[in-house]
C-alpha cells in the first residue's frame, strides 16, 4: 500500500532520447526555417499545457465534489500538473522571440503580402491593437503563469502536508477543497483569455465566442484520456492493485461524457456560424474545410465523437481497461488533429516551400512534438516518483476508492 | 391476500437475509426499502431491461424525428431561409431534444406498464415506517408450506429481523 513510484532507468532513457529526437529536430527545423519552428513550438506546447490544465481540473472536480472513489489515483493529476512549469516557459520563449514569427498581429509588415487580399487589414489590427500588442501580450502570459501555476504549486502543498500529517489531514482536505474551487474559478476565468491569446488570435480578424470554452472542454476531456493512459501503464506494473472494472468503468464515465460535451461544443461553433453566414465568422471554417483540408476536418469530430462514443457505449467494452485504454489514445489522437487544425492551417503559407494551405506533417512535426513528450513523461514521472507514497495515504476517502465497487 | 414479513432496521442485516433468501429458494413477492440497494438486485438476479429499452426508444426517436423534420422542411414546405439547404445543419438541435423527449416519455410508461403502476392507485402493501427507515420483506404465504415458514421465521430470527409477522 504504501509504495513509492520507482521511475526507471528505462523510461528515463525513453525520455531522455525522446528530449534529443525533439532537440536534434528542433534546431534542424529551426535552422531551416524559424516559421515552421515557432509553429511547431506553439503546437506541442499547447498540447500538452491543455492536458495539464485540464489534468489539476479534473483532480479540482473531485475535490469539490468530494468524489470518494478516485481519491486513490489524485496524485496522478497533480503530478501532471507539475509540467505547467516548463510549458510556461516554453510559452516565455515563444513569446519573447517568436511571437513575430507565428502571430500576424504582432508584425503586420511582415504579414502584409498574405493579408494584401484584405485591403482593411491594418485597419482592424490598429482597432485590436490597445488589446493585440507585444506587451500586453507578454503582462498576459505572466498573469496566466502566475494564476496557473501559484494555484497549483498551493494544491500541491497541500497534498504535502495531508501526507505528512495524519491527524490534521482532514483539515488539509477541506482547504484542498477551498483551493480546487479557487482553481477552478481562477482557470476558467483566465482560460477564457487565455485561449483567445495562444490560438485565436492566430488570425486576428476572427474571433468566436465560443471558442475559448470549447478548448476548455477539450482540455478536460483529453486530460482524463491522459490520465488513464498514465493510470493503466502504472496499473501494469503494480501501483494499483485493488483497481477493479468499477474504477475503469468510472473513468470511462469521464471520456464518454467527455466525448458528448465535446461535440456539443464543436457542433455549437460549427453551427452557428454556418446558420449567421457571416464572411468574416465563416472564414475560419472557409480556410479549413475547403483550402486546408475536409477529409482532416471530418475525421476531428469523427475520432473525438462517434468512434469513442460508439465504442464506450456497451456496459462491457467501458469496463474492459484495454479496450479503454484503446479508446483513450485515439482521443488523444483526436486532440493532436484538433490543435492541427487550430494552428496550422493559417500559418503553413508562411513556412518555407509551401505555397497554397494544405497539410504539412514531416520530419519536424513529429520530431518537435516527440521531444515535448519526452518533457512531459520526464516530468510527470518524476514529480510521481518524489511523492513519498503513489497513494495519498492519509486521504479521508482514500478507503472508500480502494473498497470502490459498482453493482452495475 | 396473507403475507409473511420480516421488518428490518438495517441493510447489512438485511443482505445476510438476501443471501440466505437465495440459498433457501424462497419465493420472496417483493423486498421494500427506503432508499435504493443496487446489491439486493444483483443479489436476487433482478435483470431490468429498461436500459436496452431506452436505447431502442432512443433509435426510434431519434430516425422518427428525423423523418418528421425531413417531411416538412424538405418534402412538404421547402422554404429558402438564407440561401442554406433544406436539409439543414440545425436539424440536430431538434433531434437530440425530441430524441431525449421520446425517450424519456416511453421509458416513463414502460415503467409504468412493468410495474403496473398508475394515478391513483392504491397501496398493495402498507406498514407503518415503509418510507421511513424500516425495510420489508415481503413473502406470498400462499407459496410456502408450514414447514417452509418455520423455517423462514427462524432464519429472520437469527438474521436479526426487528419483527416477523403476517399481515392480511
Amino acid at each position: 500500500m504504501e509504495k513509492r513510484f520507482i521511475f526507471s532507468k528505462k523510461l528515463q532513457t525513453i525520455s531522455f532520447v525522446l528530449i534529443l529526437i525533439g532537440i536534434i529536430t528542433g534546431v534542424l527545423a529551426y535552422m531551416h526555417d524559424g516559421n515552421r519552428f515557432w509553429a511547431n513550438i506553439l503546437f506541442s506546447n499547447y498540447f500538452f499545457l491543455i492536458l495539464t490544465l485540464g489534468a489539476l481540473f479534473w483532480m479540482a472536480l473531485q475535490y469539490i465534489a468530494e468524489a470518494g472513489w478516485s481519491s486513490a489515483f489524485k496524485k496522478v493529476p497533480q503530478s501532471m500538473g507539475a509540467y505547467l512549469m516548463p510549458a510556461m516557459l516554453v510559452m516565455f520563449a515563444l513569446v519573447f522571440f517568436g511571437l513575430k514569427y507565428v502571430y500576424p498581429w504582432s508584425n503586420p509588415e511582415g504579414h502584409i503580402e498574405d493579408y494584401s487580399k484584405y485591403p482593411e487589414f491594418k485597419e482592424i489590427l490598429a482597432i485590436k491593437a490597445p488589446y493585440l500588442n507585444n506587451t500586453f501580450f507578454i503582462i498576459r502570459t505572466v498573469i496566466y503563469f502566475l494564476v496557473w501555476c501559484g494555484t497549483a504549486a498551493i494544491l500541491r502543498k497541500l497534498s504535502k502536508k495531508e501526507d505528512a500529517d495524519k491527524s490534521q489531514a482532514l483539515k488539509w482536505f477541506e482547504k484542498s477543497r477551498f483551493y480546487s474551487k479557487v482553481y477552478i474559478f481562477a482557470f476558467a476565468l483566465t482560460f477564457i483569455f487565455a485561449g483567445f491569446d495562444y490560438l485565436m488570435s492566430l488570425e486576428p480578424f476572427w474571433y468566436s465566442t465560443l471558442f475559448s470554452i470549447k478548448e476548455l472542454i477539450s482540455g478536460f476531456y483529453h486530460a482524463s484520456a491522459m490520465i488513464i493512459i498514465i493510470l493503466f501503464f502504472m496499473y501494469k506494473k503494480g501501483y494499483f492493485p485493488f483497481m477493479n472494472s468499477s474504477h475503469w468503468h468510472d473513468f470511462s464515465k469521464y471520456v464518454f461524457m467527455g466525448s458528448i460535451l465535446f461535440a456539443y461544443a464543436w457542433y455549437f461553433q460549427y453551427m452557428l456560424i454556418w446558420y449567421g453566414n457571416i464572411p468574416e465568422e465563416g472564414e475560419y471554417y472557409f480556410l479549413r474545410r475547403f483550402h486546408f483540408s475536409q477529409d482532416l476536418f471530418t475525421l476531428n469530430i469523427i475520432i473525438n465523437f462517434f468512434l469513442p462514443f460508439i465504442i464506450l457505449l456497451p456496459n462491457k467494452l467501458a469496463k474492459n481497461p484495454k479496450v479503454l485504454v484503446s479508446v483513450a489514445f485515439l482521443v488523444l489522437a483526436g486532440l493532436f488533429l484538433d490543435v492541427y487544425l487550430s494552428v496550422f492551417p493559417p500559418l503553413v503559407h508562411s513556412f518555407e516551400g509551401v505555397e497554397h494551405s494544405h497539410p504539412v506533417f514531416g520530419l519536424y512535426e513529429i520530431g518537435i512534438f516527440l521531444g515535448f513528450l519526452g518533457i512531459f513523461l520526464f516530468v510527470v514521472f518524476k514529480k510521481l516518483s518524489k511523492e513519498k507514497y503513489v497513494l495519498p495515504i492519509n486521504h479521508p476517502y482514500l478507503e472508500e476508492s480502494v473498497l470502490h465497487h459498482n453493482v452495475h | 391476500m396473507s403475507r409473511l414479513i420480516a421488518v428490518y432496521n438495517d441493510d447489512n442485516k438485511l443482505m445476510e437475509a438476501a443471501d440466505q433468501l437465495v440459498e433457501m429458494n424462497a419465493p420472496v413477492e417483493e423486498v421494500v426499502t427506503p432508499f435504493v440497494i443496487e446489491e439486493l438486485l444483483a443479489k436476487f438476479h433482478v435483470k431490468s431491461n429498461i436500459p436496452l429499452l431506452a436505447f431502442f426508444y432512443g433509435v426510434v426517436g431519434i430516425s422518427s424525428v428525423l423523418a418528421a423534420l425531413y417531411y416538412t422542411f424538405v418534402i412538404s414546405y421547402p422554404l429558402n431561409i438564407g440561401g442554406k439547404p433544406s436539409f439543414s445543419l440545425t436539424f440536430p438541435v431538434l433531434m437530440f431534444i425530441g430524441t431525449v423527449l421520446i425517450t424519456v416519455l416511453s421509458t416513463v410508461v414502460t415503467f409504468f406498464y412493468q410495474d403496473r403502476l398508475k394515478p391513483g392507485k392504491k397501496l398493495d402493501f402498507e406498514y407503518p415506517g415503509m418510507n421511513d427507515d424500516k425495510m420489508i420483506v415481503l413473502i406470498d404465504k400462499s407459496k410456502i408450506n408450514a414447514d417452509m415458514e418455520s423455517k423462514l421465521r427462524d432464519m429472520f430470527a437469527k438474521t436479526g429481523a426487528e419483527k416477523v409477522e403476517v399481515v392480511e
